[in-house]
């Protein structure tokens, strides 16, 4: 059959006009950027004018509140001391907006057994690069709760000053750092693995994709209809949906608490939540429109 | 890096390498010529729209049949093009048994159409189809034995054995 298959669809070819009107999309396309840039970089003056009559007036306001208040301990142009911010692959989180990353692409993925009577477990794992950013901050701890941290870092330095092993240790397959600069850090023996429910490194010591990669993990029992959800058997949008929906139940409380510890001896807290979702769009319109399940972390 | 909108002759070049695919994919999707060189056309256009620079040949192949399947999903979706288009009316001119066998695939759901093709006319495995389609290796996995099922008579007819083991999940 596969013969046949395969010769039945070398027949199947687009014609010499399709392919020559494809070629023509080159030109079509290069020439309208072409006229369209003066237009642009009108707007960009434009923009850019407005935007320094903008900083013009708000520091002059800023400025005269100065010079005429009597307050001369004045904090309005101070930077503000010991905050930070928690970022997922080089993004903020906050409430509003929360990091993506899409399952199958990269290292997130979620697996089980297809027998639900054998093996009700459901693993994920994602490779999300969750770091903070701030000034003076000393040790960032990041603790996890109903989920884990698959740590691989390259070398023989452990970035991690100090950890919680994980007692219940998810077997799930991770992801591993890529130092390309340093080719005899891409061998087995200078890989190194654990699992932790709680670690702590210095600020400057945090994930990255280079050297020092953190998996977040969970095993989760799933009930007869999660599962049978998640190893649904069509492609229909709803089917993806109430995957989505399963694999989101699984993960409810799974948690992230970052403790970022300042030069100063203070502390403060944020946690981050982690679900799952349905989206119909990822890496922007090019990619088209139909639902994808990706796991997002948020504040 | 690969560019490959960096002039006008290399695009051209990827173009004739890689139009055939992509009709066929859509074809398999759409079973319309017509429509498979218009879809032909989206993709093209969303390679010079993306700017995106692929690692290698395979990384681009790989974009392409996503944003193939993405535009046939896009168009079977507009409801006045959803209409029943028999292959007879076709300009592909397949023989008896090839057109059976062609009728069987457009009989199939137009997922398991695709993961037959990238299975067996473009010979990933599974792990590489879930990454390419962004879905779970066990969804692929079963979809591809659900089709296969529904394939099982002809499968029989023709002699055919498969020649991988269905990857099991861990």
């Amino acid at each position: 059959m596969k013969e046949t298959y395969k010769r039945a669809l070398d027949k199947a070819k687009s014609s010499e006009i399709a392919k020559k009107k494809a070629y023509s999309l080159y030109d079509t396309e290069f020439v309208n950027e072409k006229i369209a840039k003066p237009k642009k970089k009108k707007y960009f003056l434009k923009g850019a004018i407005a935007a320094s009559v903008v900083v013009i007036l708000m520091l002059g306001s800023v400025l005269g509140v100065q010079l005429f208040s009597d307050d001369t301990k004045s904090t309005q142009l101070m930077p503000i001391k010991n905050s930070f911010i928690v970022t997922a692959n080089a993004e903020e989180i906050t409430k509003e907006k929360s990091a993506q990353v899409m399952v199958g692409e990269g290292g997130a993925s979620f697996s089980g057994s297809e027998d639900y009577e054998s093996d009700s477990s459901i693993y994920f794992t994602t490779d999300f690069e969750i770091k903070c950013e701030g000034e003076n901050i000393d040790t960032v701890t990041y603790t996890s709760r109903n989920i884990a941290f698959y740590t691989c870092y390259l070398g023989d330095e452990s970035p991690i000053i100090k950890g919680i092993e994980n007692p219940q240790f998810v077997n799930c397959a991770i992801s591993c750092p890529e130092d390309v600069s340093k080719p005899e850090y891409n061998t087995p023996d200078a890989i190194h693995s654990n699992q932790y429910t709680s670690f702590t490194v210095h600020f400057e010591n945090q994930p990255s994709k280079s050297d020092f990669l953190v998996n977040i993990v969970g095993e989760k029992q799933a009930t007869k209809e999660q599962h049978t959800a998640i190893f649904h058997e069509g492609g229909s949008e709803n089917e993806i949906y109430m995957e989505a929906q399963a694999v989101e139940e699984l993960l409810s409380n799974a948690q992230i608490d970052v403790e970022v510890k300042f030069v100063d001896g203070t502390t403060q807290t944020k946690t981050v939540v982690m679900g799952c979702e349905a989206k119909e769009y990822m890496n922007g319109e090019e990619l088209g429109y139909a639902p994808f399940i990706t796991f997002t972390l948020a504040q | 890096m690969i560019n490959p909108c960096q002039n006008k002759q290399t695009f051209e070049a990827f173009v004739d390498k890689y139009c055939d695919m992509i009709y066929r994919i859509a074809y398999q999707n759409t079973k319309s010529s017509f429509d498979s060189e218009d879809i032909m056309q989206e993709v093209f256009l969303s390679l010079i729209k993306s700017k995106k620079l692929f690692n290698d040949d395979e990384h681009l192949k790989a974009w392409l049949i996503r944003v193939t399947v993405n535009k046939c999903i896009d168009f079977l979706k507009s409801a006045n093009k959803r209409q029943n288009v028999s292959i007879d009316t076709q300009a592909v001119c397949f023989d008896t048994h090839e057109k059976e066998i062609m009728e069987e695939i457009f009989s199939l759901p137009t997922d398991y159409r695709n993961i037959i093709y990238l299975y067996y006319y473009e010979s990933y495995t599974i792990a590489e189809i879930a990454e390419i389609l962004g879905k779970n290796k066990n969804t692929i996995n079963s979809k591809l034995q659900r089709a296969r099922k529904q394939l099982k008579p002809l499968l029989e007819k023709g002699g055919y054995h498969y020649e991988r083991n269905v990857q099991k999940s861990s």
